[in-house]
């Protein structure tokens, strides 16, 4: 396991040193804008994605095949993956919790309620894609991953119109009610152990 | 230790328009076993299918001895194992150091010296980028990499192919070096034959995902000869007795088992080269 997110983390270290700039630019910009969930909620989704921006390149490098061959349990290989979502989530979080309570405390309008909620908000945002799409590459690899992508993408919005149009009380940008935010945390808690779950079934019976 | 480091018994694997097997073979202990055959004709699927990549729809397989029933058995099975596939796939922006990190917390008996020495006697850059290198140079980062924790059988996919000679020279001392140990033993997939016949002490044929061959070199090339002759002399020989023929306007070469042969004929010797081309073309004549 040590190993794989070694190199994981090289990986990230050429690959993926754009979305950290991002990542500091945008924390930045939501600790001084008004629409601080914008600049807060970007970032975490391009964020989240590393797992499957890596499974992308290791695909086109044949690690994946390569991998294989070496003594990592597939399972291990899985983990990894999730494990490394769970990091940069909770690095994302770290980041734009700070910079929310910095604006808050520069505004003088500190409001414990709209930050959790916030932050709740965005936890859940950010596992999201990943935990719906990884899963699916684990199965069918990461050409298929991305056209699920952009069926992923098409139908989450069409999901936000359709809330927004038959709740419109319901504001993402204020304090979302208690059991609104509940209920948002479980169902991404249930869809991370599910797509956890389901990408070990999948990888341990594919096939190379 | 194991008097094979390599069983395969009636493994069998089915997709659609190709099946391959039912196919047994066995590698003796400090051996190299080349599998030959043609485009397709199953040696790939014969490897993934020995290192569990695939699931076999039939069949077993002992590696160094021991089974390899499930994913998780044969993870540590494969501490022991080296494996070089066609493509190494080591992701682009790698260098050989960072290799080096990555792989000495993969294997638990992995030998930095032993890596750092293979990178240097191949004369592989440290800190250039894995995407960079020739595919030379990628097939002996991952054949040093296959060599440095230890392992007891190596298990090399068309490892030589699309090498020039030069390398290719390099890589098969490397081999056979690796096997003076006599607790060390080869698996090499390859449609090269020539460097099959240099370095092999037994050879697997393969053909449309058929054992038609595996014997050991030396016997094979006793068993079998090229008879030139015309073709009246070749129609009186036991259809049996004849694998392969060419027909020209000169006369008849045919691959011929010599012990079928009327003691007035003798066959000369033949190249696993021709004996292969032969047995494929024979059969697509027949």
């Amino acid at each position: 396991m040590k190993g794989l997110l070694l190199k994981d983390w090289y990986m990230i270290l050429k690959y993926c040193r754009a979305f950290l700039v991002i990542l500091v630019i945008f924390m930045g910009v939501s600790a001084v804008s008004e629409s601080a969930l914008f600049f807060a909620l970007y970032p975490m989704i391009l964020v989240t994605m590393v797992p499957v921006t890596l499974m992308s390149y290791e695909e086109k490098s044949g690690w994946n095949i390569y991998c294989d061959t070496m003594p990592n349990t597939r399972r291990k290989v899985v983990n990894s993956k999730y494990i490394l979502l769970l990091l940069f989530l909770g690095a994302c979080l770290l980041l734009m919790g700070l910079s929310q309570l910095m604006r808050m405390a520069y505004t003088n309008a500190i409001n414990f309620e709209a930050f959790w909620s916030m932050m709740g908000l965005l936890a859940a945002v950010g596992l999201i894609s990943p935990c719906l799409m990884m899963p699916v590459i684990f199965r069918f690899g990461t050409e298929k991953g991305r056209l699920f992508y952009y069926f992923l993408v098409g139908s989450l919005a069409a999901l936000f119109v359709i809330v927004a149009k038959l709740a419109p009380e319901i504001s993402l940008t204020g304090v979302l009610p208690t059991w609104i935010l509940g209920a948002i945390l479980a169902g991404a808690a249930v869809l991370f152990i599910l797509s956890w779950g389901l990408s070990i079934r999948f990888y341990v019976k594919r096939e190379f | 230790m194991s008097q094979y480091a390599l069983e395969a018994r009636n493994l069998t694997k089915a997709y659609p328009g190709f099946t391959l097997g039912p196919l047994t073979l066995a590698l003796p202990s400090g051996c190299i076993m080349g599998l030959v055959g043609e485009n397709g004709a199953g040696k790939t699927t014969t490897i993934k299918l020995l290192l569990q990549m695939l699931r076999r729809d039939s069949g077993s397989v002992a590696l160094l001895g021991e089974d390899c029933s499930s994913q998780t058995a044969s993870v540590g099975i494969k501490e022991q194992i080296g494996v070089v596939l066609d493509e190494v796939g080591f992701p682009e922006c790698l260098t050989a150091k960072q290799v080096n990190n990555i792989l000495k917390h993969t294997y638990t008996a992995w030998e930095e010296n032993t890596y750092f020495s293979y990178l240097k006697k191949l004369s592989l850059p440290l800190d250039k980028s894995f995407g960079e290198y020739s595919r030379g140079m990628k097939m002996k980062l991952g054949i040093a990499s296959a060599l440095s924790h230890r392992a007891k059988l190596l298990i090399l996919d068309e490892a030589t192919s699309g090498l020039d000679p030069v390398v290719r020279e390099e890589i098969l001392d490397i081999f056979n070096d690796f096997t003076r140990d006599e607790g060390h033993s080869i698996l090499m997939s390859s449609h090269i034959v020539s460097d099959l016949e240099k370095t092999c002490d037994y050879i697997a044929f393969l053909h449309k995902g058929k054992l038609l061959v595996c014997e050991e070199k030396d016997r094979i090339l006793e068993k079998y000869g090229m008879l030139h002759c015309t073709m009246g002399q070749l129609q009186k020989l036991a259809p049996s007795a004849v694998l392969g023929k060419r027909v020209s306007p000169y006369g008849v070469e045919a691959v011929v088992e010599r012990s079928q042969l009327p003691s007035s004929m003798e066959a000369g010797p033949v190249s696993l080269e021709e004996l292969f081309v032969m047995m494929v073309k024979g059969e697509t004549q027949a």
